[in-house]
């Protein structure tokens, strides 16, 4: 079933069609499996579980949905309708999920000085909040603060972990990781199903969860731990969700699929800044667009001396540090 | 947030009062903080001043330039709205970013391209500046210590890295191997 695959798409929908209109028995049901026979093994138990009605329609439509760069206008609505449809039932919350496209002739870049940072991870809890992440077991967080001593340059061996109760503490400095947005990222050529992939123009690596299928090798091709696992449904309650939501970066994500950092693309897209970058307390992210020669991110990489982490690599990050 | 009341309040009197003409000082005394008590403030009184001042000041700190406490350095010295450049010059509160800039040059040419400090607004249209004051206290600048949000729990691994803190298995049979090469090697040597 490849996205490409244009004979099999109009089979699928007919398909869909069916099953939608005529409610499954277990003989129909089989009989359906035989014609998408490749796909027949995962869905079999699940559907064994589903016994309200609209759950297993919404459970259908997830399973023909469309790869999302193939979706057409009329697809998305439907799609976004029904994840809306799915969150009022699951957590009783109206929430609005978009699509907002990449503004032409922006390339986002990140800067980050570290002379400025002083651990006091509000970026960390920010970013969980604006992006819906699962608060406990799993819990997920896009950044990780390292701390680790001064005058040393040794992220693998920081502490994650740190206490403060008043930070920067005593000799120490932190460094917070997050997706790097890599130019050459290497997580989403170990993809097997297309499911990550880096946006053309304004360069950010999301993930449709609707299409991947949880193989983890994004994971682990990652040099900067930045894609993280659901292990289970997220766990969220219904006061914690932000409603303003996005197709490709801060849904309430299924279980079992890799998400990560989008530098917020549902503010970004839209003129915001990050939300890790409005929640600094004392400024030391700096977020713009790399085009624009005038943008404060151009204006340190002319003047600063910046640096990325693992150059060797080669995977080009846009996501730079310096001190000053 | 109380000092940043109490700055934002400052700068408030400050744009308002720049409107204001030099006759109507009693006016701004009354919205004017320090003008409450000290409507006769003169030049020889501040210079008298000893650390640390009465109680009512207790909660200003005064740690900026290793302690220095003449005011008239900055504060114009018949007007409270008014600071004073190196030079004589006057300016106005809502300059005060030239004033820090006399000494803080390389940070004040980056605050002025937008890269020191924080910028808020929309990403690709106009931004909002902060000036100098609105992040620190000019009287006591370094930022304050804060207190850090929870660390990430712990994954069950970290447990056992701890064991295996305690009983270092691949260090001790690692060194036991290189001390038997090495009697080996010395039997060796012997009977040669």
């Amino acid at each position: 079933m490849k996205p490409s695959d244009k004979t099999k798409g109009t089979k699928i929908e007919k398909m869909t069609e069916v099953m939608l209109a005529n409610p499954v028995k277990r003989r129909s049901f089989l009989k359906g499996l035989g014609v998408v026979a490749a796909a027949a093994a995962a869905p079999l138990g699940a559907a064994k579980a589903i016994s309200d009605k609209a759950e297993e329609s919404s459970f259908w439509e997830t399973f023909f949905q469309k790869h999302y760069k193939e979706m057409s206008a009329e697809d998305k609505l439907k799609v976004f309708a029904r994840i809306e449809r799915e969150t009022k039932a699951s957590h009783g919350v109206e929430v609005k999920v978009q699509d907002p496209q990449a503004i032409p002739g922006v390339k986002y870049a990140y800067a980050l000085n570290l002379s400025r940072c002083n651990g006091s991870r509000r970026c960390v809890t920010a970013c969980v909040r604006e992006n819906n992440q699962s608060r406990h077991e799993p819990e997920i967080q896009y950044i990780k603060v390292i701390e680790m001593p001064r005058g040393t340059m040794d992220p693998e061996n920081g502490n994650l972990y740190y206490q403060g109760e008043s930070v920067p503490n005593e000799g120490k400095f932190y460094l917070p990781v997050q997706c790097n947005q890599c130019n050459n990222p290497p997580c989403t050529k170990v993809c097997p199903v297309e499911a990550t992939w880096k946006e053309s123009s304004d360069g950010l690596v999301v993930v449709d969860y609707d299409w991947c299928i949880g193989c983890r090798y994004c994971q682990a091709a990652c040099p900067y731990e930045a894609r993280h696992f659901n292990f289970a449904k997220p766990n969220i309650t219904a006061e914690e969700i932000n409603p303003n939501q996005s197709y490709l970066s801060n849904r309430l994500r299924p279980k079992g699929v890799m998400e990560k950092c989008t530098f917020c693309l549902h503010r970004t897209r839209n003129g915001k800044n990050p939300a890790c970058h409005d929640a600094c307390p004392t400024g030391a992210r700096k977020f713009g667009n790399i085009m624009d020669p005038e943008s404060e991110i151009s204006k340190i990489l002319k003047e600063k001396r910046v640096f990325v982490l693992k150059e060797e690599l080669n995977t080009m990050p846009q996501f730079f540090y310096y001190f000053d | 947030m109380q000092r940043i009341n109490f700055i934002s309040h400052l700068f408030m009197t400050g744009i308002i009062s720049s409107f204001v003409t030099a006759s109507a000082w009693a006016n701004v005394g009354d919205n004017y903080p320090c003008l409450k008590c000290h409507q006769n403030f003169s030049k020889a009184k501040i210079l008298n001043l000893t650390l640390p001042l009465k109680k009512e000041h207790q909660s200003l700190s005064f740690k900026h330039m290793k302690n220095e406490k003449s005011c008239l350095l900055c504060h114009s010295d018949n007007s409270p709205n008014e600071l004073n450049m190196l030079d004589g010059k006057k300016i106005s509160m809502s300059e005060s970013p030239q004033l820090c800039g006399q000494c803080h040059g390389p940070i004040y040419f980056d605050w002025q391209e937008g890269i020191h400090g924080k910028l808020f607004g929309k990403g690709t249209d106009q931004k909002r500046k902060f000036i100098c004051a609105e992040c620190h206290d000019p009287h006591n600048p370094k930022f304050k210590k804060m207190k850090a949000e929870a660390p990430p729990t712990r994954p069950k691994l970290g447990i056992a890295k701890v064991e295996h803190e305690e009983k270092p298995m691949n260090s001790t049979t690692t060194n036991e191997k290189t001390n038997e090469v090495k009697s080996e090697k010395k039997d060796h040597h012997e009977t040669e």
